[in-house]
C-alpha cells in the first residue's frame, strides 16, 4: 500500500491527463510514420496503442539503465519522441471531408446504442476498484510492485510473494498500469479503471475507422462499432482489470493492419510495433502476432524486401526477448502450458468440445445464426475474409491449448474459454459490415469520417 | 439480392437488440451509492472500510483468525471465495501453516482427493461453501474454517 492520500477522482484525472498526453504524442508519431495521409478515425486508435507500447519500452529502458522511474524523466523521454516526429510540419495533404449530410434515423439509433454501451461500461468501471483475482494476484500485483520499486527490479522475478503472478506472462499491461500510476503519483485500483476504458474507446475508434475505410459507408461503420460496444462478455470481464480490454484492442489493430500497405521504413517500423502489442500484452496474443507475420509474408511473397523484414522483426522482437529473458533467468515457473501433454488428452479434448457445443454454441444459437447470415456472404462478395479465418484459428488454438494443458477443465473451461473466445469478436464486425454495405461504385476512395 | 439484403438487415437488427439487452448493469442503486461514497475517500480508508479493494486488510484479519483457531503446524488449504465478477468461478490458493510460503494455484478437489500434503484444515475466505465432504468447524471473521476429511 502506498499510503494513498488523495480521493480517487483526482487521481483518475491525473491518469486521464497521462493517457491524453500519450494519445496526443502517439497520434503525432503514427501520423508522421504513415505514408497514407487520409484522415481516418482508426489512426487515433493506432496512435494511442502505439504510445502505450512505446511508453512501456521507455520504462523498460530506464530500468535496464538502472534509472529509477520518475514522472519527469518519462515525460522528457516522451517529449523527445514527440518532437522527433516534428508535429509542427504538415502531415501531408489530407483528403477532403465529406459534407455534413443529416444523419438518418438508423444512424442516430446506432449512435444511441454505442453511447449507451459506453456509459454503461464507464459507470461499471468507475463505481468500484478493479478487483478480479487475476488482477489482484497477477496483472495489478506486478504493476504495483514495479510502481513501488520504481522500475523492473529483481523482485518481480524472484520475490516469493509474486510466485503465483506467472512471471513468464508478458509485461505490456502491467507496464501500462505502472506508467499510468506514475502520472497519478499513487497506486489506486479505482483510478486505474481509466485505462481499460481508454482501451475500450480505442477499440471502437479502430472499428469505426477501419470499417469506414473498407466500406466507405458510415452506417455500416456505426453498426460494427455498436456490435463491438455491446459485446458484454468481452467488456464486462475486461473491466475487472485483467489484460482483456487492451488485448481485444490490440488484436483488432494488428489483424486489421494487414490491409495497410507498408510504404516506407517509418511506416513499417510503426506497424511492426503495433503488431507486436498483442503478444506483449497476453500470451494468447502470440496467436495474432504469428498470424499477422505469416499473412504479411504470404501477401508479399513476390517482393520480400527490407520493409517486410523490419515489420516482421519488430512484431516478433518483444515476445522473443521476453521469452529469452525468462528462460535465461533459471526460475522455476508455474506454467499453464508446455509442461507436457496430459495422459487423458483424448478425454480432455472430448470434454472441451462438449463444453463448446453445450455451453457456448447452443445457448447462443440465435446469435450465431444472425452472425453467420452477416459474415458468410462476405466470403465471396468482397475479399478474402481474413477476420473470420483468424477467428477460426484463434478459437481452435485457445480451445486446444486448454485441452492440452494440465489445468483442471471443470474450472478453466467456464472461467476462461468464453472470455478468450470473445476477445477477437470485434473483428467479425468487419465482414458483417461488408455484407450490409451496398456494393461500391468504381471511383475514388471515400474519405473517413 | 434485395431479399438477401433485407434478411441481412433483419439479422443485424436482431443481433444488436439481443446484445444491447446484456450491457446494462445490474444493481444500479448500490453501484451508484458506492460510487458516491468512494469519491470522497482515499484508497487506504476505502480498503479498510470493506470496499471491493479491501482484500489486503480483511484478508490479514481472516488469516489471523485462522492461525488462532488451528494448531501451529497444521497444513491448511486456503480457498478464496467466488470471484464477484464471474460468479461461478473460484480461485484457490495453497498455503503452508505459516501462510508466508509462496501461494500456488491448486484445485481443492484434487488436493483433497489425493491429499499429498496431508491437509488438516480448509479455510474458506469471503463466503460461498466449503468443498463437498468438508465439515465446518466454526465461522471466523471473513469466512469459514472446516476440517479436512
Amino acid at each position: 500500500m502506498t499510503g494513498a492520500s488523495a480521493a480517487w477522482p483526482l487521481l483518475a484525472l491525473r491518469v486521464l491527463g497521462g493517457e491524453a498526453w500519450a494519445f496526443w504524442w502517439g497520434c503525432a508519431v503514427w501520423r508522421r510514420a504513415r505514408s497514407n495521409k487520409e484522415r481516418n478515425l482508426a489512426d487515433w486508435g493506432y496512435g494511442y496503442l502505439l504510445a502505450g507500447f512505446l511508453r512501456g519500452g521507455l520504462l523498460l529502458a530506464l530500468s535496464a539503465l538502472g534509472i529509477r522511474w520518475r514522472l519527469w524523466i518519462l515525460v522528457a523521454a516522451e517529449s523527445t519522441i514527440f518532437l522527433a516526429a516534428r508535429p509542427w510540419r504538415p502531415a501531408g495533404k489530407a483528403s477532403p471531408r465529406e459534407g455534413h449530410a443529416p444523419l438518418p434515423a438508423v444512424e442516430w439509433a446506432l449512435i444511441g446504442v454505442i453511447s449507451l454501451a459506453a456509459l454503461s461500461v464507464t459507470f461499471q468501471t468507475l463505481c468500484e476498484p478493479l478487483r478480479a483475482y487475476d488482477f489482484l494476484a497477477i496483472w495489478g500485483l506486478k504493476a504495483r510492485t514495479m510502481f513501488l520499486e520504481g522500475g523492473l527490479t529483481h523482485t518481480l522475478l524472484t520475490a516469493p510473494a509474486l510466485d503465483f503472478s506467472h512471471r513468464e506472462y508478458p509485461l505490456g499491461w502491467p507496464l501500462k498500469l505502472a506508467g499510468a500510476s506514475l502520472f497519478a503519483g499513487e497506486w489506486d485500483e479505482q483510478a486505474l479503471g481509466i485505462l481499460p476504458l481508454a482501451n475500450f474507446l480505442a477499440c471502437l475508434l479502430l472499428v469505426l475507422g477501419t470499417v469506414r475505410r473498407l466500406t466507405g459507408n458510415r452506417s455500416c461503420a456505426l453498426f460494427s462499432a455498436a456490435f463491438s460496444a455491446t459485446l458484454a462478455p468481452l467488456w464486462t470481464s475486461a473491466f475487472s482489470g485483467m489484460a482483456d480490454a487492451p488485448l481485444a484492442a490490440a488484436i483488432f489493430a494488428s489483424v486489421s493492419l494487414l490491409d495497410e500497405h507498408l510504404n516506407g521504413m517509418g511506416e513499417a517500423a510503426a506497424a511492426g510495433c503495433l503488431v507486436a502489442i498483442p503478444g506483449w500484452t497476453k500470451t494468447e496474443g502470440l496467436i495474432a502476432v504469428a498470424y499477422v507475420i505469416a499473412a504479411a509474408l504470404w501477401k508479399r511473397r513476390e517482393r520480400l524486401d527490407r520493409e517486410v523484414g523490419l515489420f516482421c522483426l519488430l512484431a516478433a522482437v518483444p515476445a522473443v526477448l521476453w521469452a529469452l529473458r525468462v528462460q535465461l533467468s533459471g526460475l522455476r515457473l508455474h506454467r499453464d502450458l508446455a509442461s507436457g501433454l496430459p495422459d487423458d488428452l483424448l478425454a480432455r479434448a472430448g470434454e472441451t468440445l462438449r463444453f463448446l457445443a453445450t455451453r457456448v454454441v447452443w445457448p447462443s444459437l440465435p446469435l450465431l445464426m444472425a452472425g453467420l447470415i452477416l459474415v458468410v456472404p462476405a466470403f465471396w462478395r468482397k475479399r478474402f475474409p481474413r477476420e473470420a479465418v483468424f477467428y477460426a484459428i484463434w478459437a481452435a488454438a485457445v480451445s486446444g491449448a486448454i485441452a492440452m494443458s494440465r489445468l483442471p477443465l471443470t474450472f478453466h473451461l467456464p472461467s476462461a474459454l468464453p472470455r478468450l473466445l470473445s476477445l477477437p469478436l470485434p473483428l467479425l464486425g468487419v465482414p458483417m459490415a461488408e455484407t450490409l454495405a451496398p456494393k461500391k461504385k468504381k471511383g475514388p476512395a471515400v474519405a473517413g469520417p | 439480392v434485395r431479399a438477401g439484403a433485407w434478411i441481412a438487415r433483419a439479422a443485424a437488427a436482431f443481433l444488436l437488440v439481443i446484445q444491447t439487452r446484456g450491457i446494462l448493469p445490474d444493481n444500479i442503486p448500490n453501484r451508484w451509492a458506492a460510487l458516491l461514497r468512494s469519491t470522497t475517500v482515499a484508497l487506504a480508508p476505502r480498503r479498510a472500510a470493506g470496499s471491493g479493494a479491501s482484500l489486503d486488510r480483511n484478508f490479514d484479519l481472516f488469516m489471523a483468525h485462522v492461525r488462532a483457531n488451528t494448531p501451529e503446524h497444521a497444513v491448511i488449504l486456503l480457498v478464496i471465495s467466488p470471484d464477484p465478477n464471474r460468479r461461478a468461478s473460484l480461485a484457490w490458493y495453497w498455503h503452508r501453516s505459516n501462510f508466508l510460503a509462496a501461494p500456488r494455484l491448486v484445485y481443492p478437489e484434487e488436493v483433497l482427493r489425493q491429499n499429498p500434503a496431508r491437509v488438516d484444515y480448509v479455510a474458506l475466505y469471503g463466503g460461498g461453501e466449503l468443498p463437498a465432504g468438508v465439515p465446518s468447524v466454526r465461522p471466523i471473521p471473513g469466512g469459514l474454517l472446516g476440517r479436512a476429511p
